[in-house]
């Protein structure tokens, strides 16, 4: 049974979120459940691999709802993200009615609906149902495609010369992520609702081991919690094991039938959680397989 | 009634009894932008907002909520969990803070008022505002009695009248803020506030800039007051901050083809295979030129470590320059660039031109410096060249260094000079007014800085 938006509670969303296998805190379901509540988009930042695009999925799953993704990258523009024409289509349509058909009336049929390409932003802003857009990596994008993007935030409406505005038939549930490469404007800052998720605390990411990696003994969740804690821990580490890596490793671990981490394993392993080679010199120079192997378990 | 989760409540109630939630969301919003936090109007009302969707009487939820609207960056939150918990403490915190704040303001009123009755001359207090009575009271009760004897026997001295005032005044003035510099090294955070009269408020900022010390983040400290262990924490975010740059930067360069406009010829030839209809549009490449820079780095005495950062930094934007030419000078120019190619990490690198070079840690003569630059490097310089200079504009020659500064400045695009000394120290430094006439100048402390200067000057 998918969540009613209109009659939403936090217990509802929690309940969802735990039923969907996302193990959330407070600190991460109060500001989804207020982006929802005030119509806001959801601004969610953090390292790589902490669950921010999983959010997005999540919600779509939770409300039943059609998940339209707009992946950012470098030089990005408004064709991409709202529409374009399609131009090889128009100019077919030129050749093979050029001798036969009314010019304006040739034209006029050539900026109609059926050759608009609509993109991501377009597509969210003409669903029948409420669905969810998730700009991903926002940050990837330019000043200037983001002041436009603000702009369709706030009003949710875009004009297409040729057609009109186009207003949004239900204000979508919007989610941007942002790994942070580079700071992002006040303006669209302001537009939106601030999660920042932190890597999980053990506890937590016990949780997390149990509910996605579920053949993973007892014994060893805990100690991989604690041991994937410790090297994100290390002053010197350029990229932190991410979630998705601890649970790599915790798969890994069960497809060779390990029960407990010894430093041997961790040696074999080390590929799956720190994946390059600064990094893994700094790990052997400042804590050790072995000792890692002895933080990991001696705490219970 | 237990105070955490009720502690709005009491807060509603504290005081002159007409606080509402309103109001003490807007007073908190005063507190962070007191703070130097940015927030607007909107954002306070969408907070307001928010109140009507959460549990009012929940901390924590009330806490998420004021954090999701209010904050709107990762770096600011420890300050913004900081605020809160002082500001929405339990009411007896609240007047023990206040109580607090009252009374060491009053001390601080009694102890100024006791320090201008100290610092006479003639029988006449000195004409020196809060600032420098401030610094003459952090002295050691040793440094106060030597400046009162030296106004004592100024103030008897034969021949001395009422004309003297000024001269002494003037000397009082420098040796205090002189000292205040010595004490302070670099800015603290938030030093220059100052109270609003709303007690509230200021005891809650005054309690966290008390709190603050030296600590915060490595960006906007004085890179001198980096520890030996924090270096490696400082050189990664070095590594992330020119990372974020030079992606920025490039990006600029690989503009989508769809703002540019169509190249016919390259059209025309693509489209031969459909007969001539332009089914396939072809643009034309934009040339971007990337800058050209020399880095000129004073690595006498305390400029080595500013130095380190600097080139460090300009070298994580390689993949945007066309160029990098790098020296370092202190008695005398060495060109560095050759030691810098290699592919070693930085640290080696600073490690072996420490043993290479005859440069680090002696005087400063940059007329010296400039005058072998233009006689042996000279076809650096073109018109799409950026020079940048690292030094505290301490050296000898300085008339000298300026005139080749001067004819330097003709032959390039810029001349951007980075100085670690506070902007409000070089009134101090005569040689910076004779270096501004040909370069810009700008203080460079921290990373922060930095930054700022390279992504608005040079690759604006």
């Amino acid at each position: 049974m998918p969540l009613d938006y209109d009659k939403l509670t936090l217990e509802a969303l929690r309940e969802a979120f735990a039923k969907d296998g996302y193990i959330a805190g407070e600190n991460i379901l109060v500001p989804v459940y207020l982006a929802l509540q005030l119509g806001k988009p959801l601004l969610i930042e953090g390292e790589p691999g902490v669950g921010k695009t999983e959010i997005a999925k999540v919600l779509a799953r939770v409300f039943s709802a059609e998940l339209i993704r707009l992946q950012c990258y470098e030089g990005l523009d408004e064709n991409r993200a709202l529409y374009e024409w399609n131009y090889q289509r128009q100019l077919l349509k030129i050749q093979i009615t050029k001798d036969r058909l009314d010019p304006e009336e040739v034209e006029q049929d050539l900026f109609s609906e059926e050759y608009l390409l609509t993109r991501p932003l377009l597509k969210a802003l003409l669903a029948e149902k409420r669905p969810v857009l998730l700009i991903d990596e926002v940050d990837k994008t330019d000043a200037e495609f983001e002041a436009f993007l603000f702009e369709v935030l706030s009003d949710f409406q875009v004009s297409i010369p040729e057609l009109g505005t186009v207003t949004a038939r239900q204000i979508p549930i919007v989610v941007l992520t942002s790994n942070r490469s580079r700071e992002l404007s006040d303006g669209l800052k302001r537009r939106c609702i601030y999660l920042y998720i932190d890597f999980p605390s053990v506890e937590r990411e016990v949780e997390i081991i149990r509910a996605k990696v579920p053949e993973v003994g007892e014994v060893l969740r805990r100690q991989l919690a604690r041991a994937i804690h410790h090297v994100r821990e290390l002053p010197d580490m350029r990229k932190k094991p991410s979630i998705a890596e601890t649970l790599d490793w915790a798969r890994a671990l069960v497809a060779m039938d390990v029960e407990r981490l010894e430093p041997k394993v961790i040696e074999d392993t080390i590929n799956l959680f720190l994946k390059n080679k600064d990094d893994i010199e700094a790990f052997f120079k400042e804590i050790g397989a072995e000792n890692l192997a002895r933080l990991a378990t001696a705490e219970g | 009634m237990t105070s955490p989760e009720k502690v709005l409540v009491e807060v509603n109630r504290a005081r002159d009894g007409e606080r509402s939630l309103e109001a003490a969301v807007v007073r908190f919003a005063g507190v962070l932008r007191r703070l130097g936090m940015r927030i607007s109007t909107s954002e306070v009302m969408e907070a307001l907002a928010g109140t009507a969707h959460i549990d009012n009487l929940d901390r924590d939820q009330f806490e998420l909520l004021l954090c999701a609207t209010l904050v709107k960056k990762a770096e600011d939150m420890p300050l913004f969990e900081a605020a809160f918990r002082l500001f929405f403490s339990p009411p007896e915190h609240r007047r023990f803070m206040e109580g607090r704040y009252r009374r060491a303001r009053e001390e601080r009123e009694r102890m100024i008022s006791l320090a201008r009755e100290e610092l006479r001359f003639q029988g006449e207090s000195l004409d020196i505002d809060e600032r420098e009575l401030e610094t003459y009271i952090a002295l050691t009760p040793s440094e106060q009695d030597r400046l009162k004897e030296f106004l004592e026997r100024s103030s008897s001295g034969i021949k001395v009248d009422a004309s003297f005032r000024p001269i002494i005044e003037n000397i009082v003035k420098g040796h205090l803020s002189r000292r205040r510099r010595e004490m302070m090294h670099g800015p603290k955070p938030y030093h220059d506030l100052r109270p609003t009269g709303d007690e509230v408020l200021d005891a809650v900022v005054d309690a966290l800039v008390d709190g603050a010390g030296t600590g915060g983040s490595l960006l906007y400290r004085d890179l001198m007051d980096i520890s030996g262990d924090e270096l490696k924490r400082t050189l990664v975010l070095v590594e992330r901050l020119t990372r974020q740059l030079a992606g920025r930067i490039s990006r600029r360069y690989k503009r989508s083809a769809r703002r540019k406009s169509v190249d016919i010829r390259r059209t025309v030839r693509a489209n031969i295979q459909f007969g001539g209809v332009p089914i396939k549009l072809k643009y034309r490449r934009r040339s971007v030129q990337k800058p050209r820079i020399i880095l000129i780095c004073d690595v006498s005495g305390s400029m080595s470590k500013y130095a380190g950062f600097v080139l460090q930094f300009v070298y994580g934007l390689t993949s945007v320059a066309d160029r990098i030419e790098s020296f370092i000078f202190s008695e005398d120019l060495e060109r560095i660039t050759p030691h810098l190619w290699r592919r070693r990490s930085f640290e080696e690198t600073v490690k072996r031109l420490l043993e290479a070079s005859g440069q680090w840690g002696q005087g400063t003569d940059l007329r010296r410096a400039l005058s072998r630059f233009r006689k042996e490097h000279q076809h650096l310089l073109t018109p799409n060249t950026f020079m940048i200079i690292v030094s505290d504009a301490k050296t000898l020659g300085a008339k000298e260094a300026a005139s080749h500064l001067g004819a330097i400045r003709r032959r390039v695009r810029e001349i951007l000079w980075l100085n670690p000394v506070p902007r409000a120290e070089w009134d101090e430094l005569p040689a910076v007014e004779q270096f501004c006439r040909s370069c810009r100048m700008f203080e460079c402390f921290t990373l922060a800085h930095l930054e700022h200067v390279l992504r608005e000057r040079v690759w604006a």
